[in-house]
């Protein structure tokens, strides 16, 4: 079997894929319970989360500890108006989006001048800034009370619906961001992740680079997070803290590091894994760290770099030294 | 380049298909889901949820299923397991057959986190089909439950834990009640009146932990003890973070201040370095410790070196060192099921346990949440580990309140030995109802009238 015959399977096989995922998604309100219906829902909104993460971690190297300060900003945003003024959806949506937005302005412009660890440490700062507003603002946000009495749009008000927005919005921010990681612009995020001073010798301006990339994975965090206070209909503080932002990195690593659907399979584990697995079994956090840990050890590409990298062998046997995971995204010079 | 854009179309076909589903779902919400939800019925009657009360008339008998959401993993795990042995130890000597009608109870994990408790309560109430709610440890997720089941006439929320002061105040909330269980600030009006009158303390600081219960905690005795006479500055009001282990700071600023005694409110893990702090640096040598109604709580007390605690006041609506005969013999059954001396959390279920099937006794065997209601908050007193317990028309207990000491028991374990006991105190004691309910809730800014 030829390269080109093996890009063609791979091709059609993930084709299948994702024909089946849809028709699945679409499908799958009218066999199951509100529960598992919930929790996928769930998933779908932390699976865009953690997408927005994987933009600056998987895709340019950054990690950060703080997003989850934009998408509280952006919860925040929408339970404020909904919650202690008059406000109907279109300002409630207005006033999320920008708060969401605003944030991201300002770290970018506060960590778009680090990197490496101190880049982390600045991510840090600014989610617990975040936390630290949502505790102590008790006339804003309520603080540990949480803001009550957040109701989602009458137009999406069914669990039923809701999934399907959440579904609708998860296919379309996929697409868009798989445009922007093929484009120039995912391009040169991947160069900061390889050498940052290479991109600069090549005439890109980092710094704004680092902005630019805050900018959009802000754009697509602060989605989720108005999907996730309209889907869980409440916010407190604990939406803000250090967990809440380390966990969608999790996901990203567990389910497959700069690949689009890693992050997406990491959320769907990890959901089910906090809020099913524990039903059935009290130690959940035992299996959660196991999983970790196997995770480490045997797949430290994430799921999809396992199976990626277990697919190219078999098909492509002779050319076995290519032990890099092909991710959907790698450049492809010609064609 | 080929390959990429047979992607790009493939994923925008799919995503209008999708986005198209939904537009028409969300034009005609009631009828796609009518449809939707009557395929589901047929596979499942479980999955079908009823917005309608589970009614049972009397002598009619059938099931009463309860659910029990507590943090077992995460944080607040500790006293969470203390809660499940309370519950646990009430099932085992009394049984779950009460008045004709079957108890059913589900523990579920929240993790200590309100957005998992809110996906536990809907599967508790979606598929469980349960009756009754017990919405967690945490004030965060009892407010989250509270709030997504409040407008549910058909589940019954009983919260001998979260107590924050609106739910049963200013914003109170339907269909919830706190057998069991007490108003944030309420224990602590009572310590302010005894640390003014029977301590005879005039000027007083605070260290409290920086959050709503610390707000509320902290502002309970603040109002109390200044609306009787006694002195707190504002700058003699200290506040830190509430996940804080690290007290050397604020011992430092606590060992600057001039004043008669301090009240110190920690939580959970936050309690032991609180204490031990407060004695290492020498502030106990010179100010006396108030402490809050957690602080030393028996989850921590286990945990603490004799010689920092020992003699330390503190208050609360439970003590286990107490001769009330209740009290007695819970903590003996308790310590003998489990090996531990019994908590708060330990006997907040037990008492919440107690209250339905008192109330279930008193209609004779009939359910609906709305009479059950009725009956708890009508002229029902219980016996419970507390004390006498009662309700008033919010749903908020009327408890004894104890000025407690922390002493050694005959076998070296520490406990709370009650010094003081206010008896009968309701949520707005010693301010009349209507006054207090003019004022805001407390927060950092407001600590009562006369404070500051």
């Amino acid at each position: 079997m030829n390269r080109s015959q093996a890009m063609t399977l791979t091709f059609k096989v993930k084709a299948g894929l994702l024909v089946a995922a849809v028709v699945i998604g679409l499908v799958l309100p009218r066999v199951t319970n509100t529960f598992i219906l919930g929790l996928i829902t769930l998933s779908f909104v932390f699976a865009l989360f953690a997408m927005s993460i994987d933009l600056m971690a998987g895709y340019a190297g950054l990690v950060t500890l703080g997003h989850a300060g934009v998408l509280g900003m952006a919860m925040y945003g929408v339970g404020y108006i909904a919650s202690k003024t008059e406000g109907g959806v279109a300002l409630q949506l207005a006033v999320g989006f920008t708060a969401g937005m605003v944030a991201s302005a300002i770290f970018g412009l506060m960590a778009m001048r680090s990197t490496g660890v101190y880049f982390i440490m600045v991510t840090i700062a600014q989610g617990m800034i975040v936390w630290g507003l949502a505790s102590r603002l008790a006339t804003i946000t309520g603080a540990e009370n949480g803001l009550l009495g957040i109701r989602r749009p009458v137009q999406v008000e069914g669990d039923i619906t809701f999934y399907y927005l959440a579904f609708g919005v998860l296919l379309i921010c996929s697409w868009a961001l798989y445009v922007i990681v093929n484009s120039p612009f995912g391009y040169s995020l991947k160069g900061l992740r390889g050498s940052e001073m290479r991109v600069r010798m090549l005439g890109h301006n980092s710094e704004f680079l680092k902005f630019y990339m805050f900018m959009v994975s802000g754009f697509f965090a602060t989605i989720a997070g108005i999907l996730l206070v309209y889907l869980n209909e409440f916010v407190s503080p604990s939406d803000v803290i250090l967990g809440a932002s380390a966990i969608p990195v999790l996901m990203a690593i567990l389910g497959g590091i700069g690949t689009l659907i890693g992050p997406v399979i990491g959320a769907f584990i990890i959901v089910f894994l906090r809020n099913w697995v524990s039903i059935l079994i009290e130690r959940w956090p035992t299996i959660m760290g196991t999983i970790f840990i196997l995770n480490v050890l045997f797949a430290r590409d994430g799921l999809v770099g396992a199976i990626s990298s277990w697919w190219n062998r078999r098909i492509d046997k002779p050319k076995s030294e290519s032990t890099r995971p092909v991710v959907q995204q790698e450049p492809v010079k010609s064609g | 380049m080929n390959k990429y854009r047979k992607w790009v179309l493939l994923l925008a076909v799919f995503a209008l298909f999708a986005t198209a589903c939904g537009d028409d779902d969300a034009d005609a919400p009631t009828s796609e889901e009518t449809t939707a939800e009557e395929s589901t019925s047929e596979e499942t009657t479980a999955e079908e949820p009823s917005e309608e009360p589970q009614v049972i008339e009397a002598g009619e008998g059938g099931t009463l299923t309860i659910g029990v959401m507590l943090p077992l993993t995460g944080f607040v795990a500790g006293p969470g397991e203390d809660a499940r042995q309370g519950m646990e130890l009430f099932i085992e000597q009394f049984g779950l057959e009460h008045s004709g009608i079957t108890l059913e109870v589900i523990f579920e994990d929240t993790a200590s986190d309100a957005a998992v408790a809110l996906e536990k309560a809907t599967k508790l109430v979606e598929v469980d089909d349960v009756d009754i709610i017990i919405p967690g440890i945490l004030a965060s997720t009892g407010g989250a439950v509270g709030d997504a089941l409040g407008d549910r006439t058909d589940v019954l929320l009983l919260s001998p834990y979260s107590c924050n002061d609106d739910f049963t105040q200013r914003a109170p909330l339907d269909g919830y009640a706190r057998p069991g269980g007490w108003a944030c600030s309420q224990t602590s009006h009572a310590f302010g009146l005894w640390a003014y009158e029977e301590a005879g303390y005039r000027n007083i600081a605070t260290s409290c932990a920086d959050y709503t219960f610390g707000y509320e905690h902290c502002g309970g005795f603040v109002d109390s003890f200044t609306d009787a006479g006694g002195t707190v500055l504002a700058e003699n009001q200290i506040w830190f973070p509430p996940p804080n282990q690290d007290f050397g700071t604020y011992a430092t600023q606590m060992n600057g201040l001039d004043v008669d005694a301090i009240v110190g409110l920690a939580v959970g893990g936050g309690a032991v370095p609180f204490v031990t702090a407060y004695a290492d640096f020498g502030v106990n040598q010179k100010t006396p410790l108030l402490a809050g109604a957690v602080t030393t709580d028996q989850s921590v007390l286990r945990a603490m070196d004799e010689a920092s605690v020992l003699g330390t006041i503190s208050h609360g609506h439970w003590a286990e060192g107490s001769d009330v005969p209740e009290t007695q013999a819970f903590v003996a059954d308790f310590e003998e099921a489990t090996g531990k001396i019994a908590s708060y959390y330990a006997a907040a279920n037990f008492a919440a346990m107690q209250w339905v099937v008192a109330t279930l006794e008193e209609t004779g065997g009939e359910f609906n949440p709305g009479l059950f209601l009725d009956v708890m908050t009508g002229d029902m007193e219980i016996a419970t580990p507390f004390g006498p317990q009662s309700l008033d028309d919010s749903g908020s207990p009327i408890l004894n309140v104890y000025i407690r000491e922390v002493v050694l028991r005959e076998d070296g374990k520490l406990w709370n030995v009650p010094i003081f006991t206010y008896e009968a105190v309701d949520q707005y004691f010693p301010f009349d109802k209507d006054t207090y309910l003019q004022q805001p809730a407390y927060t950092r800014e407001y600590q009562g009238e006369n404070a500051g």
